[in-house]
């Protein structure tokens, strides 16, 4: 049984517990076997101690699985949480397949337009350019191209919805595709 | 020559195009064919014109499981702007107008639908032959059936003139012929894949029992296809989502398989026997932990005798009222004490709902004692058919010896009824060849609605564990 790494921002939330429990007998119901960050509440005391200890925990657990599902849904900004992205490029590197899933529906550049720039953005010989001067990229993808490309390369999907307002944060159909899309994955390339 | 998912991601990787695929394929066709009249409708022009489209998309970037992959379809399926007739005189001119779901759902995963391939008369029988149509032969002796009623599925992707079918299957349709033909097919659990479009006048009731499923030429292929097919029809989409769980395991030591090589009601050929035992050798080698099925599983008679209630009913679908009478007639001459399978699906054509509804809770009786079994189990390995490959000749007989019992012909579903009876999946893969040169294949029964643990089993066991 395929071991999932499941990445998120979900350990900040009010209900962190809760929905990382939930999204785990999802995973199990798939037929995976869920593994997620701080699973075990015996951590040093100091607090660069207890940083230390669980970035390594989670990179042991992450060479453990046998790939990963990121939830890559925009976190306190307009990109994903930067934990989450680190452990997307971790698992990359290492040649593991890897999924993503937002409950976004937008692309990067509608929400940098949007939620950054507050609509001050306008094409420049081709580009889009911010009143600061700075380019915003537009590859008609969830997050930076890097995130989209590298999970694309490999054969993974980013998913999310097709339309419509952002999903909330315990809406975990997203989720839900994503595990259907691995498990299809798998299958087909026994 | 390649498998559809060889094919698939060669065509994705640019080594070919979808239209030098289908050419190389309409050649083989072109040479074959004629003499095996598998293929029976042909729709190449509009499949040249799926595979040029499919090129430019595969240029715009896109990329789907099946994207460009020529496959064909069992007769029975409808096929907008095809005949489907089953084989039937009497609908030889009807012509669909909308594609069957699992149809339609193989386009959408890209595929190349270049034509249909013959059935059994009605579905009915493994003679492999209609008025319509004609016979089908078997790819290695043209003195041999393919088997019915998905024959020319079977025998187009054994002859390697389609990557791809849809079988259907109540009473061994995909089964026996896959092998008799020594390739892989796969009956989904009842009511994954939707049977609308694969009905006679229109009729939207699904039929029970019978369950289409993927015929191909490896085990991932059937994955590949059965994703692409599976889950509700739109009407059910509103409120119901599939959530079909992965492979059980991803290793042949891991499984805990049972073994079932004898039917208590019918003989089985020792060579199709030996298949059974063969895979039950080569699994406990791999590590598997192999044991007997008898005591473990559920009483095969009682699933048989509730198989062939629930089979006698659904096959009276359309029955006229003079139909009804002349078969009561019938049934009142048989003795009562005959409990022969003939005279079981006798009394089965003209049962009453109330004998209907009886029949009815024992199968759920049944499907919950194999939810039972399959907590600790996760497959059972026994014989897709009680024969191999038989002559032409053989086929056409009301009558069948085997292991020198003469027999009725039909009682050849009693093997179907294993799975059939709860609505279960069967894998068949082939296993090795008989001393007469034929295919030997085994059904590996699975867990209610797991149908991807018993075609990961298939795989591994033919990769060798």
């Amino acid at each position: 049984m395929s071991k999932v790494y499941l990445a998120g921002p979900e350990v900040f939330f009010a209900n962190g517990n809760e929905l990382i429990e939930q999204k785990k007998d999802i995973a199990r119901h798939y037929g995976f076997t869920p593994v997620a960050s701080v699973e075990e509440d015996d951590f040093p005391s100091g607090k660069f101690e207890s940083g230390m200890f669980i970035s390594t925990l989670n990179e042991r657990l992450m060479k453990s699985a046998d790939f990963i599902i990121a939830n890559l849904t925009p976190f306190r900004g307009i990109s994903a949480d930067v934990g989450t992205v680190f452990e997307l490029g971790f698992m990359c590197a290492l040649g593991r397949p890897v999924f993503g899933y937002s409950n976004d529906p937008r692309d990067y550049d509608e929400r940098a337009a949007n939620d950054y720039y507050v609509g001050a953005i306008k094409p420049v010989d081709g580009l889009l350019r911010a009143p600061d001067g700075q380019m915003v990229e537009d590859h008609e993808m969830a997050d930076n191209l890097m995130i989209d490309g590298g999970i694309i390369a490999r054969g993974g999907q980013v998913i999310r919805p097709n339309a419509g307002a952002r999903l909330a944060n315990d809406d975990t159909s997203m989720f839900e595709s994503c595990l259907a899309a691995a498990r299809d994955y798998f299958a087909m390339r026994a | 020559m390649l498998d559809a998912t060889g094919l698939a991601e060669a065509i994705a990787a640019g080594a070919i195009s979808a239209s030098d695929a289908l050419e190389r394929l309409c050649g083989e066709i072109a040479a074959r064919n004629s003499a095996l009249n598998a293929i029976v409708v042909s729709d190449i022009d509009r499949a040249r014109m799926a595979a040029a489209a499919a090129d430019r998309r595969l240029r715009a970037g896109e990329r789907l499981p099946l994207l460009g992959v020529p496959i064909t379809i069992k007769e029975s399926f409808d096929v907008a702007g095809l005949p489907t007739n089953w084989g039937l005189a009497a609908y030889r001119d009807a012509i669909a107008r909308t594609d069957a779901v699992a149809v339609a759902r193989l386009r959408q995963a890209g595929a190349v639908v270049v034509g249909k391939t013959n059935v059994s008369e009605g579905l009915a029988g493994w003679h492999a032959t209609n008025p319509v149509y004609g016979r089908t032969h078997h790819p290695l002796n043209a003195d041999w059936t393919p088997g019915g009623s998905s024959s020319g599925a079977a025998a187009a992707v054994a002859a390697g003139l389609s990557y791809l079918d849809i079988g259907s299957d109540l009473g061994g349709s995909i089964r026996g012929p896959s092998h008799f033909c020594g390739i892989f097919g796969h009956m989904a659990t009842h009511g994954l894949i939707p049977l609308r479009g694969h009905v006679l006048d229109g009729r939207l009731a699904p039929l029970d029992i019978s369950s289409p499923g993927p015929m191909a030429r490896s085990a991932r292929d059937l994955a590949r296809a059965l994703l692409a097919m599976a889950g509700p029809d739109a009407n059910e989409a509103a409120g119901y989502r599939l959530a079909l769980r992965q492979a059980r395991h991803d290793a042949c030591k891991d499984f805990r398989v049972l073994v079932l090589d004898a039917h208590p009601m019918v003989p089985t050929d020792p060579s199709v026997r030996g298949a059974v035992t063969e895979l039950a050798g080569r699994l406990a080698n791999a590590g598997a932990k192999v044991e007997r099925a008898e005591r473990i599983i559920p009483d095969i008679r009682k699933l048989t005798e509730t198989y062939i209630a629930l089979l006698g009913t659904a096959l009276s679908i359309g029955q006229t009222e003079a139909e009804a009478a002349r078969l009561r007639e019938r049934v009142s001459d048989l003795a009562s004490d005959d409990d022969t399978i003939a005279a079981q699906r006798l009394r089965a054509a003209t049962m009453s709902h109330a004998a209907w509804v009886r029949a009815n809770e024992t199968r759920f009786e049944l499907r919950w004692a194999w939810q039972r079994v399959f907590e600790n189990h996760d497959a059972v390995i026994c014989p897709p058919c009680i024969v191999p490959a038989l002559a032409h000749a053989e086929a056409a007989g009301a009558t069948l010896t085997v292991n020198g019992q003469t027999i009725d012909a039909e009682d050849n579903i009693a093997w179907a009824a294993v799975a059939s009876c709860c609505g279960l999946p069967a894998t068949t893969m082939p296993v090795t060849i008989s001393g007469e040169g034929k295919p030997l294949g085994v059904q590996i029964i699975g867990p209610y609605l797991e149908d991807l643990t018993p075609i990961a089993l298939a795989r591994l066991a033919g990769d060798g564990g």
